[in-house]
């Protein structure tokens, strides 16, 4: 019995034995089987807890994993959106979810507080980690960590804790940030789900949150239980069927093994090119801040055909709110075109929405800046698809407006190009609009690609494509002419394509202005993309002549892009162009794409009987005056481009030439081409060479998405997916296809300042490149000079205007066409690479109003120069006026103002005229003919009105003859010059003027006329300062006019504000433009007795100030009755040249100030200082405080590459040392305050 | 009853000689059949291919000259052609551009919705030669297939083909 009872296996048996009959048990062997008993109760025991210790080892470190084989699950399904978000890493840099688009991720939410379950998660990530890395997985999976107590989690205790978690690697981010940021994060609606409690997760508490899996577009696909004993081969399962979903097409478009040969063999050529090519694009775009994405329409996608939607969109440029940075705007098929602002340093911001650009409602194809109206600004003009053109008018500052209706411009086509151009030259440009062809059906339907880009786009209309859209040239009645524009001023154009003979008979994408004979009229050379090409001549602006074809016996069958430029600098233009066509007629390989198309369409489709080159055409002009096609002879071919933009990349003297070149889906990838002009004698491929291939993002891209299990199953694409290899049996229930990225349109301007050549592109369904060149960091012997032209009398764009330049042995000739590239037509500055060149010999420019303009030197190097038509006259001579003419208005052209006349009068005359809101003040000296408050005044009906100054025009509020003598005022009659009242924007210029003579005269009668009605409700009453402050120059409530070239001087006021004083008493806004801007001005000599005595900044205003000096300008002044105030006046603090009082705002970029008595104070927290000097400010005199101070700053946050020197540079020690030179050297000033210094290079103010 | 010598011999004649004249009918019926599909005897064997879906299909205009009649004969994909016939194939789209190519033979023409384009040409070749798809479809076909392949073959070969058919 004994050993019954202890055999555990009995143990039934005994308790049996024990319950039925009464016991008979011997006490000792009781007590063993007891003994026993517990010590297997024990051991049990102990097993248990072995076990679970091993489980809770094996979840900690190992999970419960039954194999490594993948598990039987259904597809991943699209179960939520990520919304995009920016937090804090481990190392506390900000890291936005956009660096995770374009491979799956897992997102994870921890607390350290929480130490068990975080570290149990941890080790499952890192098991997961180290299971995709056995698969090769590895680097195409990320992970991201949400710290859900950020208030205990921050960067410094994340790190610690991943260092000591052997979590710190690459590709796996742990994120903190702000309470509120991180909860507005953590608890959006996927992440809710991961929580499982729809609520808001409480600052602690986990509440055991899933893992949650996000493929490449930032769709949930999955939520995973941590404690679930297979979670990692769930997730590795569903990570293998996101790989599944991706179907390249063609099958190597990725990685193609023929680009890594093709790049080896060009840079083999690299030592046989002479032209400069040590240098090299690196694409910036994630930098930049640029997110713009171009979106397509499905005929190019998931429904594909080959239509027309595949030309893809434009790219314009321009400075569209005068702060002499170039904009961008980029154009649209879906989801709208947008404005990107240059903020400087090569980064951008979107004021698409605030500019009132937006076009969102149709197709976009192109766009184009130019000034229509003469004021100042590029207006902007986009095309569209069947919807409607769009004018939009620049108000000034970068806002715009749309006036298409009523502008003449509002066609509804197939439009394409829009070219700007002086046809009549009469001062306003012309617009030539070309329309393609019919190559849609009135049949509309719906886009429904989006679901990929994280933007849900879906719902677009689009008109639907031929299936036979290509042939439509063969078909007559889908035949859409183009459409020449003639202005006829006050922002109105005309049709008058008929009346001056434009027939256009060919399919046209884009055109060229062009002066082909030389005849001093600019011509059309007009593209077609499906057959000849054909030239229009201008006969002396009354009409067109189509040219003969023995001018140009064979063009480009498939013209798509063309670009007019000096190729060998001898002074003569020749013609570029592009033919994307031809090369569709056959699929070749890369090691092909130097030769001429092989041409395989017959002639009932060609339709030109002989007379077509297949391919790109280089016609060059002979001496005998006729172009002669040398493509081949000087290397210009190339595969599948569509436009060109040109310019001097290497600065060397001689234009280069970027070919945007691509096809999408579904053909391969092909390479853009980047051809550097060898010495005017060949081209020579460099894209590999000088970086700008291989793309650094890859060469392909998710094109569209399939749905296999719903509306796409039997998608027609699928026939084309199935020909490209495509295994259609092995789809998993969602597929997304991938195609191969393409350029389409690109524009090459200085981006960054820093005086080279970059390259910004519009691609086909992704992102722009933004490819930033080094060539300035690079180039021993690097010099430039950019020309900016400003129309009188021709266009104020200076369209049409011819620039030569004569440099040691170049001899440079320009034409400002502003064609940019293909779609692409912008207003910027030219650019003049100079070689080797030290000086710069002769430059002239030929207006097209015939003007010829010789600029004398000298001509600084590596700088922008601009140019103001102006009529020839030797150096030094002061232009004789002209006849005096009465103020009476002409039919058009600017009012003229000249000694005598009254300026006032010619202000309200422009009111008057809408047709002429430009004043031109001829030189001499204008005073005031009557005291009063000011001398000129603008107000609200005065908004629009450029005065500008042309020669030595000095405003002054003296008048001798008419001041009292006895007055401490004398001989000053006003108390300012200039008054700016409410009601003025940018759009408002003072130009060109010296201003002075100010001198505490003060007045508040409003005989006999007011200059600024009352105001009422908008705190803008007229209190003291608006009488005593601004005796240069007042500026008052909602009033922000453009200041620029402007000289204040030698004046004096009291209390403050002796040059400028601005008063918008709140009414400010930097973020939409509403502050004063004053470029280029010179701020001398101006005296008060307390503060801002150049630049006074009352409370709540703003201003911008750009490229000005100020030099011995004194406040802190001897005190006067006027200015007398209880108490010692801010013995230490306040009185600088410029003053800022609370609640202002200034942006302050490359400005001098030297010699004043104190710089800069300024109270207020976030203002920007940029690249500016401050050296001894330390005038004598005034009043008795500490040291004479450069920055008086309350907040040096945005203080940034200054340099500052002098007896005491920063008062209140808030300058941030590694961001700019504090106790600088003496920048050694000449005679213009321009530093001779060489580490002053790009700072500080410079003479314009 | 016993048929006499004379008897033997008219019965045997008929028998030869019927027999012989409904070879030589027959004969003479496939004859013509073919001479009048083959393009042998002065009309051109007219033909049209009609672009449709990324096929070709042929129709061949029968005896009366008239298509899409009942003596018309259909193909897809394949079309077949007597030796030295005078072809003409009117090219007709359903949706996309085609371009009728065949390199070997030298044929290349193109094929638009709403438009009307012809080939003519001899089969000089005996062969059978690939129809190729060209890009301006906007289509490619995987390496190795074609669009059709057109056959060059002997009259009773192409007769026997048009009974098929």
């Amino acid at each position: 019995m004994a050993s019954e009872a202890l055999n555990p296996n009995n143990g039934s048996h005994l308790i049996v034995n024990m319950t039925t009959t009464h016991l008979s048990i011997d006490p000792r062997r009781l007590a063993l089987a007891l003994f026993l008993i517990s010590g297997l109760v024990w051991l049990a025991g102990c097993q248990n807890e072995e076990r679970d210790s091993r489980a809770s080892k094996d979840t900690a470190e190992t999970p419960l994993v039954d194999s490594e084989q993948q598990l039987e699950r259904a597809h991943p399904g699209v179960l939520g959106w990520i919304i995009p978000f920016e937090l804090t890493d481990q190392d506390g840099s900000r890291f936005a979810s956009g660096r995770l688009t374009g491979k799956p991720w897992v997102a994870s939410f921890i607390n350290t507080g929480a130490e068990s379950y975080t570290t149990q998660q941890i080790n499952l990530l890192k098991l997961l980690r180290d299971r995709l890395a056995k698969t090769g997985s590895g680097n195409g999976a990320g992970m991201v960590s949400f710290a859900i107590d950020p208030s205990s989690d921050t960067t410094a205790v994340l790190k610690t804790f991943t260092i000591a978690a052997g979590a710190d690697v690459k590709g796996w981010k742990f994120l903190t940030g702000g309470l509120e940021e991180v909860r507005a994060v953590v608890n959006q609606e996927s992440f809710k789900t991961a929580f499982g409690t729809g609520g808001e997760n409480s600052q602690g508490s986990l509440e055991r949150p899933s893992f949650v899996l996000v493929d490449s577009y930032q769709r949930v696909r999955g939520y995973y239980d941590p404690e679930h004993s297979s979670v990692i081969n769930e997730l590795m399962t569903d990570m293998a069927a996101l790989r599944s979903e991706i179907v390249n097409i063609p099958a190597d478009v990725q990685d193609p093994a023929w680009m890594k040969e093709r790049a080896q063999a060009q840079l083999k050529t690299a030592d046989s090119i002479s032209a400069f090519h040590g240098f090299s694009f690196t694409d910036q775009r994630e930098s930049s801040g640029i997110q713009f994405m171009h979106k397509i329409v499905d005929d190019s996608g998931k429904r594909f055909k080959g239509v027309h939607y595949d030309h893809g969109s434009g790219i314009t440029v321009a400075d569209i709110d005068g702060d002499d940075r170039l904009d961008i705007y980029f154009v649209n098929q879906v989801g709208g075109n947008e404005l990107w602002r240059n903020l400087g340093g090569g980064k951008f911001e979107n004021i698409t929405e605030r500019a009132g650009v937006f076009v969102s409602d149709r197709i976009g194809v192109s766009a184009a800046f130019a000034d229509i109206d003469n004021d100042g600004d590029p207006d902007l003009f986009v095309t569209a698809l069947r919807k409607g053109n769009v004018l939009f008018e620049n108000l000034g500052g970068g806002n715009f407006r749309n006036i298409t209706a009523g502008s003449g411009l509002g066609y509804k086509g197939h439009s394409s190009a829009a070219v700007f151009f002086d046809f009549d030259r009469d001062g306003l440009v012309d617009l030539l609009v070309t329309n393609v062809g019919k190559y849609t059906k009135d049949e509309v339907t719906k886009v429904t690609m989006e679901n990929i880009r994280g933007e849900a786009d879906i719902g677009d209309q689009y008109y639907v494509g031929f299936e036979d859209a290509f042939a439509g040239h063969l078909k007559e009645e889908r035949l859409e002419p183009s459409r020449f524009y003639r202005n006829l001023g006050d922002r109105k154009f005309q049709d008058v394509s008929s009346e001056l003979g434009l027939q256009d008979e060919g399919w046209t994408g884009d055109a060229a202005p062009v002066d082909i004979n030389a005849d001093g009229w600019v011509d059309l050379y007009m593209l077609n993309m499906q057959g000849n090409d054909q030239v229009f001549l201008n006969r002396e602006g009354k009409r067109f002549e189509r040219a003969a074809s023995d001018l140009f016996p064979k063009t480009s069958w498939g013209s798509m892009g063309i670009k007019a430029m000096d190729f060998e600098n001898d002074g003569d233009l020749d013609i570029f162009i592009t033919d994307m066509h031809s090369d569709m007629s056959e699929h070749i390989g890369p090691d092909q794409e130097k030769e001429k198309a092989a041409m395989q369409w017959p002639e009932s489709f060609l339709r030109t009987e002989g007379s077509s080159v297949f391919g790109n055409a280089f016609f060059r002009l002979t001496d005998e005056g006729r172009y002669e096609e040398v493509s081949d002879q000087l290397g210009a071919e190339n595969y599948w481009p569509w436009g060109l933009s040109v310019d001097d990349l290497n600065a060397d003297g001689f234009d280069d030439a970027f070919l945007t070149s691509s096809m999408n889906f579904p053909l391969r990838y092909g390479v853009n081409s980047l051809l550097l002009n060898d010495g005017g004698e060949r081209w020579r491929d460099a894209e590999f060479i000088v970086g700008v291939e291989p793309r650094t993002g890859g060469l392909a891209v998710p094109w569209f998405e399939l749905d296999m299990l719903g509306a796409d199953r039997e998608a027609p694409v699928l026939e084309i997916l199935k020909n490209e290899g495509a295994d259609l049996a092995s789809f998993p229930d969602r597929v997304v296809v991938w195609g191969a990225m393409g350029s389409r349109s690109s524009a090459i301007f200085d981006l960054d300042d820093d005086g080279d050549l970059d390259i910004v592109t519009n691609e086909m369904n992704h992102h722009p490149m933004v490819l930033l060149s080094d060539l300035s960091d690079t180039k021993p012997d690097f010099a430039f000079l950019k020309v900016k032209l400003i129309g009188t009398v021709s266009n104020r764009s200076a369209l049409g205007a011819v620039v030569r330049l004569r440099a040691g042995d170049l001899h440079l000739m320009k034409v400002k066409d502003g064609q940019s590239g293909y779609l692409s037509h912008s207003d910027f500055p030219l650019y003049f690479g100079l070689g080797a060149a030290e000086k710069i010999d002769q430059l002239e420019v030929h207006w097209p109003s015939g003007i010829v303009q010789k600029i004398k030197g000298p001509i600084l190097l590596n700088e922008m120069i601009t140019i103001t038509e102006k009529g020839d006259r030797a150096e030094g001579a002061v232009a004789q006026p002209p006849q005096r003419a009465s103020l009476e208005p002409l039919e058009s052209g600017p009012i003229h103002v000249r000694p005598g006349d009254n300026i006032q009068e010619a202000l309200e005359l422009a009111v008057r005229n809408p047709r002429r809101k430009r004043i031109v003040v001829h030189a001499g000296v204008y005073r005031p003919q009557r005291p009063g408050q000011a001398m000129i005044w603008f107000n609200e009906r005065h908004d629009g009105i450029t005065l500008e100054a042309e020669g030595e025009v000095i405003l002054t509020a003296a008048n001798p003859e008419l001041a009292d003598k006895s007055a401490p005022s004398f001989p000053a009659i006003v108390n300012h010059v200039v008054y700016f009242g409410d009601g003025i924007s940018r759009k408002t210029v003072l130009s060109g003027f010296k201003i002075t003579g100010a001198n505490g005269f003060v007045t508040n009668s409003e005989e006999p006329v007011s200059i600024q009605a009352p105001i009422e409700g908008r705190n803008l009453e007229k209190a003291k300062f608006f009488y005593t402050d601004g005796g240069g120059i007042k500026i008052f409530g909602r009033s922000y006019p453009r200041i620029e070239n402007v000289e204040v001087y030698d004046n004096f006021t009291s209390p403050c504000g002796a040059g400028v004083s601005v008063e918008h008493r709140g009414h400010i806004d930097g973020s939409r433009l509403q502050t004063v801007l004053l470029r280029n001005c010179v701020f001398r000599n101006n005296r008060c007795p307390i503060s801002g005595a150049a630049v006074d900044l009352l409370h709540g205003s703003g201003a911008e100030i750009v490229n000005c000096l100020f030099v011995d300008n004194l406040s802190n002044g001897p005190m006067d009755q006027r200015a007398e105030t209880p108490g010692k006046w801010k013995p230490q603090h306040g009185s600088g040249a410029l003053t800022l009082f609370p609640e202002s705002q200034v942006i302050v970029r490359r400005c001098t100030f030297t010699g004043n008595r104190n710089a800069v104070d300024d109270s207020n927290q976030g203002n920007r200082y940029e690249d500016s000097i401050f050296w001894m400010n330390n005038a004598a005199g005034g009043w008795p405080t500490g040291s004479r101070y450069e920055l008086d700053m309350a907040s040096g946050v945005g203080v940034s590459g200054c340099f500052i020197g002098g007896d005491m540079g920063d008062l209140r020690a808030v300058i941030d040392k590694d961001q700019n030179v504090v106790g600088c050297s003496d920048p050694r000033f000449d005679e213009q305050y321009v530093p001779q210094a060489r580490e002053f290079e790009g700072v500080g103010y410079r003479p314009h | 009853m016993k048929l006499g010598w004379c008897n033997s011999a008219l019965l045997l004649l008929g028998v030869t000689t019927g027999t012989v004249l409904l070879i030589a009918l027959a004969w003479f019926s496939s004859r013509n059949d073919a001479d009048s599909w083959n393009g042998l005897e002065g009309a051109p064997l007219r033909i049209e291919a009609r672009g449709s879906d990324r096929d070709w299909n042929f129709s061949y205009f029968g005896p009366d000259g008239t298509l899409d009649t009942a003596d018309d004969v259909k193909s897809t994909g394949e079309l077949s052609l007597p030796l030295g016939a005078e072809v003409v194939i009117d090219l007709r789209s359903d949706d996309f551009i085609y371009a009728f190519s065949c390199p070997d033979l030298g044929l290349k023409e193109i094929a638009v919705p709403d438009l009307e384009f012809s080939l003519s040409f001899t089969a000089e070749r005996p062969g059978e030669f690939n129809l190729l798809m060209d890009p301006m479809c906007g289509f490619r076909l995987p390496p190795g297939e074609t669009m059709g392949r057109i056959k060059v073959a002997s009259a009773s070969e192409f007769h026997q083909w048009l009974r098929k058919h």
